[in-house]
C-alpha cells in the first residue's frame, strides 16, 4: 500500500536527507566547512556563521562566514547568560542584539549549536542572525540543528583531521 | 510522451541534493543539475528543459547573467525561470525581473511555495 505524503512533510524530510547525506559525503574539515555553510545559509537562513572551538572554558574563533572575524574572537563577545547550557550540550534560540536592519521591526534570531563528539562539547556554531525573512524555527529546523550538533564535528575535528584553523591551513 | 524536465542550478551541493529528492519523489519530471550559470547555459542548449530553478549568487556565471543570457539566445528564450536566492530586498527582486525571470523565490524555501510553483508551470 501507498502511503500519501504531503508535500510539507516531504520537502522537510528532503531538507534533512539532503544535510545529512552532504555531512557524510564530506571529505575533510574544509569540504565539511563548506558543507556546514551550505547547510546554514541555503536551509536554515542565516549568513552570519561563526564557529568556536571550546577548551576548559576557553573559547577560539576556529572559522567564520559573513561577519568580522575581529568582533568575534571568543564566545564571551555575545555575552549570552545561556552559555552554559550550550557547553553542557543544548542548543539555544535567542534574540540577536545590534544595529537594527532597515524596514524589519523585529529582532533577528540567533542560535547558539553545541557540536558534540564522543558525549563533550568540542565546539560552538553560531549562526548569529538569521535572515529577516525567516522569522521562527520549526521542528525541522531543530532536527537540522541536532544533526549539526552530533554529525558536523567528525568531519572537522575527527581523528585524522587537521584541526588547525583554516587561515592558519592556507598560510603553512 | 517524455518526461518534462527541470534543470537546477545552484552552486550548494546542499540545494542540488534537496532540490533533486524534492523533484523525484514529488513528481515524475527528469531532474537536470548545473553547479554555476555557464553549465546552466550549456545544458539549456543542449537539453531544453521545461523550468529552470536557478540560484543567483554563483561563481563564474551568476544567476541574473544566465537568465538574460538565457533570454538572448532563441533556444532558451521560451523557458520559465525562476530564481531562487536568500536576499529578499526588492531591489534585489526588481534585479531578477529585470533580468528576465517569471518568478523569484527566497530561501529557505518555503515548501507549500515550491511544490505549488512546480504544478503551476509544469502541472501534476
Amino acid at each position: 500500500m501507498k502511503v500519501a505524503t504531503s508535500p510539507v512533510r516531504v520537502l522537510k524530510d528532503a531538507r534533512l536527507e539532503a544535510a545529512q547525506h552532504r555531512l557524510r559525503e564530506s571529505v575533510g574539515p574544509v569540504d565539511t566547512l563548506e558543507a556546514i555553510r551550505e547547510i546554514v545559509t541555503g536551509l536554515l537562513g542565516c549568513e552570519e556563521i561563526a564557529l568556536f572551538t571550546v577548551d576548559r572554558g576557553n573559547s577560539t574563533l576556529f572559522w567564520s562566514f559573513g561577519i568580522d572575524p575581529t568582533q568575534h574572537k571568543t564566545l564571551d563577545t555575545f555575552e549570552e547568560p545561556a552559555l552554559q547550557r550550550v557547553l553542557d550540550g543544548e542548543f539555544h534560540l535567542a534574540k540577536a542584539v545590534g544595529e537594527p536592519r532597515a524596514g524589519i521591526s523585529n529582532p533577528p534570531l540567533r542560535v547558539f549549536v553545541p557540536i558534540r563528539m564522543n558525549s563533550r562539547t568540542v565546539a560552538v556554531l553560531v549562526m548569529l542572525r538569521l535572515l529577516p525573512q525567516k522569522i521562527a524555527f520549526d521542528e525541522s529546523d531543530i532536527r537540522l540543528v541536532k544533526l549539526l550538533s552530533n554529525e558536523a564535528g567528525r568531519g572537522v575535528f575527527g581523528e585524522g583531521t587537521d584541526s588547525r584553523p583554516p587561515a592558519a591551513r592556507r598560510n603553512r | 510522451m517524455a518526461a518534462k524536465k527541470i534543470l537546477l542550478v545552484d552552486d550548494s551541493k546542499t540545494a542540488l541534493m534537496m532540490g533533486r529528492s524534492i523533484v523525484e519523489r514529488r513528481t515524475s519530471y527528469q531532474c537536470l543539475t548545473a553547479m554555476d550559470g555557464m553549465e546552466a547555459l550549456a545544458k539549456a542548449n543542449d537539453e531544453h528543459p521545461d523550468l529552470v530553478l536557478m540560484d543567483v549568487v554563483m561563481p563564474r556565471m551568476n544567476g541574473f547573467e544566465a537568465c538574460k543570457k538565457m533570454r538572448q539566445q532563441e533556444a532558451t528564450r521560451e523557458i520559465p525561470i525562476v530564481l531562487l536566492t536568500t536576499r529578499g530586498e526588492e531591489s534585489y527582486m526588481e534585479a531578477g525581473f529585470q533580468s528576465g525571470c517569471n518568478d523569484y523565490l527566497t530561501k529557505p524555501v518555503n515548501g507549500d511555495e515550491l511544490v505549488k510553483l512546480l504544478q503551476s508551470y509544469l502541472g501534476e
